[in-house]
């Protein structure tokens, strides 16, 4: 209970010891572990090269006893080897890679309907069906070359199928046709997401399922990339917690020229995956033999080129690399916001052993953004820039041991170091003519230094996060009648650290923020996170006839963060996805699951808490001598935030996929999804006394020399009520809708597609914190001494926003093989936008006292008009009148237009016009009669032109 | 030639003139004639007739007439436009006594009327106005200056604003008791004052002292601020305050710097914590009345805007005992002023005054201009109860100057 809390000030906690061991203990032993298994994997390619032959192959396939499926991966052009390539047997989960010949072989594999799906950089993904009958089956596969010569082209999301987590799998074609500049440009295609214009001068976070910016969805919208989560949880924020600060990834780091394919998953992820709420991202960069290629896109607002190729080192695998630098201006009639991103990766992949693939990728991204004056501006000095720099390491490797229960091994090493270095130079506004400058770090009274004008002064902020990832995993399976059961099951490591200095001013005597969110924090004092998972899944099929089939996707993720220690987080998240195949034409799938997200160092470590309040001021204006400021520092510890726990997402699912003749089909699915214990600022009161000295007592002024002050002869002593800045679970979120995505097939006649996608959403978010506020119309002495007599409490959960929107985008795809030439024309229309924020009448229920006791309110006492609490009449308080009116904007609509032409091998290039009629008109929302423009800003346009050398 | 081609270019030459003939002199803009009919105050009769009248277009077009023996103003040649209609004239306490058959005090009496935004376009337009009387004020407020301005760094700066008030009459006047009243100033206003004329709703209440300067000659001025020292230090287009009369004070963490040698003001009522001195808003609205009455405003009722039940609670204060109000309104960025965001009954101010920036921060200074000079060079300033009139807008005036 709120009374409960004690007005004594906690000791500050010493985390010296904390501090020295949290990085050289857990995190070199981690280091050293990547540095031997890295070691170990350069010295193995030696040993086994020799072994790659296709002698070896017959052998193989020969083997006494095995069923081995042998594939041979050609090029379809020029029959050439194809190595390092996905070769994955389903729904048995079976994995393998093709060596230095091409040549992959899948071993142990029971009798039976198998489907080989075989995935390759720049090559048609290749899906065959095997039977198995008790013989060893040896397969030659030749893959298409990715060109818009094929009959087959994706130029827009795919949905994945049923009995599987929900996803939108994004490939490079439909990456290529869009231009995307980032993976947040990539998200447009996503079901229910706005068409929108590139823009990489703003960052850009992941947010899934959700009509409004929410802290909690994108703090736990994860983005994993070639197996490695990109870890948020040793970023920090200055100051207290706030629910606007940008938090989760910011997507313009990832450059979409690099990425083989995208896979968003927006149901309930597999088991494998955790620390997240509302989503996944899962990013598959490029990896294998692929030509040269040169890239360029440029629009009005930006620009970026790239340069990549996948080459064949012999007995080394292949190696990657790509360069891409990305130039953004935003609106290039005001050049006062800029973007600029280096980025860089070499990969390397090989085969050290016919049993074992590995795949090593290391990156840097370099991000700058910069914000100032326009050149044809005065130049007054002040900017803001941000530098971000990230190198990482991702380390993938399988080991295919063949034993029953171990079919094989996977494991996965990360490692990410990152630089966030934010400057700003400013002209600090002195509005008032008077600003203390504190820097108080301790309870106490100080004599403060002042400025009566505004000053110049700059400073900043540095952050360097960094990140661990270690992750194992066991894969078999097990075929039992007409069940086939595939297993995975696995543990991870996470460690996180910040060894940034924070907030900085260049002049502590002129600080950027001279009050109490300006305080200087160091974040290597912060406490590093541990986390640990562990995770099984259990996919099972079952053909129960010809016609019918269930497919249950069953997992249980444990997670558990900052182990053994008082602010330790636990969670169990149980998901499962369905489907069953109830004629040959409909699919009905359902899914439940929780998703958890640890609160990260920001959340779990938040900043002491300063409270700053006159003591006294006195400022004779004939005694410069005389003037003086006294202020009252409060500093409160905040706890390590003791019960703060993970932030929930309960999932639930329920649709139908309806397959139509001609590889048509149409998915509607409803979706769920409630987050009741969202990472919010939780209301948590102190009260703690404060002198103030006037010169009718304190203070003694001293004719033209400095003012006396005597501490012990107070002209008033004003009990302060202070929150402590505690972290808590209270911000409730409910996101429901339902998905569209359908398939309605080609127009022969007019060689065009056409794709239906849509949603409607409702998105709504209130609080459970406790719902307290300063009475209103209380005596003017306690506005004079700036306090409050009391807090008065409403009842929770009863203030509400509510999103509700409903958007359809019809693509029509047209696809003409002989000209190597794909054309989209794409309409959106938002056929419903609702807002509406509740606040309904209310009366009190308490009153909490300056001793912090808790006080109920009655009818009996609301009954009565002249009830007074401390002489603040109770009527005064109740809150009673009609509800907001809710505002619905016009039905919006905007078509935009893109065209993909190759020339021949050499190239090709891309070319689009985003809102391509320019429709941009002048409407009013159901609410105001003022007239306001929509799809301001969508018109653009842009090229890519591409070589393949 | 074809015949075909003959048969197509004679239709389109009468299709051509054929839209030509539509086309009529008469069609161009016309002047027009305006019929302005003055009626008397309610419970006065006989008081109209040789009263000047206005009428002035929001893009400049000006005309005066006076009205003849029936109350009737007759304008010819009028440009059509949207304009501010007005009338003021005022009568003496005999003439007062006469129209009323009333025993009042001596003093003048204001009649005055006004319509804003008027579209005028038809010929013969008959307009009806409607006046009220009140007892021209001895105690005027007679400067806002609520805009700030830029400081010696080109930043915002605010400390320096202030309210003046003027003794207008020929009289001493003490104002210690009376209460200086900041108007509710949300975008939307909290009233409508077509639903009611009795109250007004006010967020700020400050009484005026017993101690200090507060017993006013003839044509004194005093000076009210927040921060009574000289601004010019760090704002060299600011003012020097440090003379101020008295002062809001306030021991806030972000107020300004208070000069212990000035009175203070006495801070009855306030609608927002931590705001014990005076908050004026930079790009208005701005409305500022002057009070006095014998009741306690901190027993006045607060309400919440109409129709709300959260948001701010202001003081729902009786109309009636507005001696001198000012309806500050905001500029908008389209170069107009909403006047559907009036906060004041026509007999309290008929009209607005208003400064020219959408934000504020100009140094522009709204004052009350000087109708007359008496013959000790007193200067009287004008008040019609129509702000439009009465005030006007100038970044070039001093604490204490009148023009």
């Amino acid at each position: 209970m709120r009374q409960n809390h004690s007005t004594k000030f906690l000791k500050p906690h010493n985390n010296n010891k904390e501090m020295k061991t949290r990085f050289s203990s857990s995190t070199h032993q981690l280091l050293f572990i990547i540095c031997c298994l890295l070691f170990a994997s350069f010295c193995l390619p030696a040993q086994a090269q020799d072994q790659h032959t296709r002698r070896e192959v017959k052998r193989i396939a020969a083997r006494k006893g095995g069923k081995t499926i042998t594939l041979n991966l050609v090029d379809n052009n020029d029959r050439g080897p194809l190595i390092m390539a996905n070769c994955q047997l389903k729904p048995l989960g079976a994995y393998a890679a093709t060596n230095l010949d091409g040549i992959a072989t899948l071993e142990n594999i029971p009798d039976g309907e198998w489907t080989i799906e075989v995935t390759y950089v720049g090559y048609e993904t290749l899906t065959r069906k095997i039977v198995m009958q008790g013989e060893d089956v040896s397969l030659t596969l030749s893959m298409e070359p990715l060109t818009l010569e094929l009959h087959n082209v994706e130029v827009v999301a795919k949905q994945s199928a049923s009995g599987e987590a929900t996803a939108s799998v994004i490939g490079r074609q439909a990456i290529d046709h869009i231009q995307a500049f980032s993976l947040d440009d990539i998200m447009q295609l996503v079901p229910g997401a706005d068409m929108k214009v590139t823009n990489l001068t703003s960052q850009s976070n992941v947010q899934i399922r959700t009509l409004v910016n929410d802290n909690t969805n994108a703090f736990g919208a994860s983005i994993v990339v070639d197996g490695v989560p990109m870890s948020n949880n040793g970023a920090m924020t200055q100051g207290g917690f706030s629910s606007t600060a940008f938090v989760g990834t910011d997507t313009r780091q990832i450059s979409a020229d690099d990425i083989e394919s995208v896979e968003v998953v927006r149901g309930i992820p597999s088991a494998e995956y955790g620390d997240l709420t509302s989503g996944l991202v899962v990013v598959h960069s490029k990896v294998g033999v692929t030509p040269w290629q040169v890239k360029a896109k440029v629009n009005p607002s930006g620009q970026n080129y790239s340069v990549g190729k996948g080459l064949h080192v012999g007995k080394w695998g292949t190696v990657n690399f790509n360069l891409d630098y990305a130039q953004a201006w935003g609106d290039p009639r005001q050049k006062t916001r800029s973007f600029d991103r280096y980025s860089g990766s070499i990969g390397w992949s090989v085969d050290p052993s016919r049993r074992f693939n590995m795949t090593t990728k290391v990156r840097f991204n370099l991000g700058k953004d910069w914000n100032g004056n326009d050149p044809d501006a005065i130049d007054d000095g002040t900017f803001s820039s941000a530098k971000n720099q990230t190198l990482s390491l991702t380390h993938n490797g399988k080991l295919s041991l063949g034993l029953p229960f171990s079919r094989s091994l996977t494991y996965t090493i990360g490692l990410s170091l990152n630089t966030s270095k934010s400057r700003q130079s400013s002209i600090v506004t002195n509005s008032t003519g008077l600003l203390p400058i504190l820097t108080a770090r301790e309870t106490g009274y100080y004599n403060v230094p002042w400025m009566t004008s505004s000053y110049a002064a700059s400073g900043g902020t540095t952050s360097t996060p960094g990140n661990v990832y270690v992750k194992v995993g066991n894969n078999f399976f097990v075929k039992v009648g007409p069940t086939r059961q595939s297993f995975k099951m696995g543990m991870d490591y996470h460690y996180d650290w910040n060894n940034g200095i924070g907030y900085y001013n260049d002049d502590e005597a002129h600080p950027l923020r001279p009050n109490s969110s300006g305080r200087p924090r160091s974040f290597k004092d912060i406490p590093g996170v541990h986390q640990f998972n562990a995770f099984a899944e259990d996919n099972f099929t079952w053909d129960i006839n010809k016609v019918n089939k269930l497919k249950l996707q069953a997992g249980l993720r444990f997670t558990s963060f900052q182990m053994f220690k008082d602010e330790a987080t636990y969670a169990f998240s149980p998901r499962f996805n369905a489907s069953f195949t109830a004629t040959r034409w409909l699919d009905i799938r359902a899914g439940f699951g929780l998703n958890s997200k640890t609160p990260g160092m920001d959340y779990l470590y938040p900043d002491k808490k300063y409270t700053d309040r006159v003591a006294a001021n006195y400022m004779p204006q004939d005694n410069p001598a005389g003037q003086t400021i006294v202020y009252h520092t409060n500093v409160y510890e905040v706890e390590r935030t003791k019960g703060l726990k993970n932030a929930t997402n309960y999932k639930t699912e329920f649709g139908f996929d309806i397959k139509l003749p001609d590889g048509r089909r149409m998915s509607i699915l409803a979706y769920y999804d409630k987050t009741p214990g969202g990472f919010s600022s939780a209301t948590e009161y102190i009260t703690y006394t404060a002198s103030f000295y006037d010169t009718s007592a304190g203070l003694m002024p001293v004719a033209g020399g400095a003012t006396l002050i005597d501490y012990s002869n107070p002209a008033r002593i004003d009990t302060v009520f202070a929150t402590t800045g505690r972290v808590g679970n209270n911000s409730v979120s409910v996101n429901k809708g339902i998905e569209l995505d359908w398939d309605l097939g080609k127009i022969k006649p007019l060689q065009t597609s056409v794709y239906l996608t849509g949603a409607y959403m409702e998105s709504k978010r209130w609080s459970k914190d406790m719902n307290s506020q300063n009475p209103t119309s209380y005596p003017a002495r306690y506005s004079l001494a700036n306090t409050v007599p009391f807090k008065i409490v409403y009842p929770s959960e009863m203030n509400s926003t509510t999103y509700r929107k409903f958007s359809t985008t019809l693509r029509l795809v047209t696809h003409i093989p002989a000209l190597k030439m794909v054309a989209s024309l794409a309409g959106q229309a938002i056929f419903y936008n609702y807002y509406h924020s509740e606040v309904p009448a209310m009366d009190p229920i308490a009153w909490i006292d300056t001793d912090l006791s808790y006080h109920e309110i009655t009818s009996a006492m609301l009954a009565d008009d002249s009830y007074t609490i401390k002489g603040v009449a109770l009527k005064n308080q109740r809150k009673s009148g009609t509800e907001n009116e809710p505002t619905k904007s016009p039905v919006t609509w905007l078509v935009s237009g893109r065209l993909t032409k190759e020339l021949g091998r050499i190239g090709g290039f891309s070319f689009y016009a985003n809102n391509l009629l320019y429709h941009e008109p002048w409407k009013s929302t159901s609410k105001s009669g003022t007239l306001t423009q929509q799809n301001s800003g969508s018109f653009s346009f842009g090229v890519e032109i591409y070589f393949n050398l | 030639m074809k015949i075909s081609s003959l048969i197509s270019a004679a239709l389109s030459i009468a299709a051509v003139l054929g839209l030509s003939s539509c086309l009529s002199s008469d069609d161009q803009t016309q002047p027009i004639t305006v019929y302005v009919t003055v009626q008397d105050p309610s419970g006065l009769t006989g008081v109209t007739g040789g009263q000047p009248v206005s009428l002035i277009s929001t893009t400049g077009y000006s005309y005066t007439a006076t009205t003849d023996g029936s109350g009737t103003a007759t304008f010819t040649d009028v440009i059509p436009d949207i304009y501010n209609i007005s009338t003021s004239w005022s009568i003496t306490s005999d003439q007062y006594m006469a129209a009323t058959g009333e025993t009042v005090q001596h003093g003048t009496y204001v009649l005055s009327g006004a319509l804003a935004s008027q579209v005028l376009v038809a010929d013969a337009t008959r307009i009806t106005l409607s006046t009220n009387c009140a007892r021209k004020q001895s105690v005027l407020l007679s400067k806002v200056y609520y805009a700030g301005c830029k400081d010696n760094n080109n930043k915002n700066y605010l400390a320096g604003r202030f309210i003046e008030l003027y003794n207008n009459s020929d009289e001493e006047v003490d104002i210690a008791g009376m209460y200086l009243c900041l108007m509710e100033s949300g975008s939307t206003p909290a009233y409508v004052i077509s639903t009611q004329t009795d109250y007004i709703y006010i967020k700020q209440v400050f009484q005026f002292p017993s101690e200090g300067n507060h017993i006013l000659s003839p044509g004194e001025h005093i000076v009210i601020t927040n921060s009574a020292v000289d601004h010019r230090v760090n704002a060299s287009e600011d003012f020097d305050e440090s003379a101020a009369d008295f002062e809001c004070k306030s021991n806030a963490a972000n107020a300004p710097v208070n000069n212990p040698a000035t009175p203070a003001m006495i801070l009855v009522w306030t609608a927002f914590t931590g705001i014990p001195n005076m908050n004026l808003v930079q790009s208005g609205p701005c409305g500022i009345a002057l009070i006095e009455t014998d009741e306690n405003p901190a027993e006045w009722e607060p309400v919440y805007a109409d129709g709300k039940s959260t948001g701010t609670q202001q003081l729902k204060a009786p109309a009636k005992y507005v001696v001198d109000g000012v309806d500050i309104l905001r500029y908008r960025t389209d170069g107009t002023v909403d006047v559907s965001t009036k906060r004041f009954y026509d007999y309290i101010d008929a009209g607005y005054t208003n400064i020219t920036a959408v934000s504020g921060y100009t140094g522009e200074v709204v004052y009350r201009v000087v109708e007359s000079t008496t013959d000790d060079g007193r200067a009287v300033l004008k008040d019609t109860n129509y702000s439009v009139d009465d005030w006007a807008c100038t970044t070039d005036i001093e604490i204490g100057e009148y023009k």
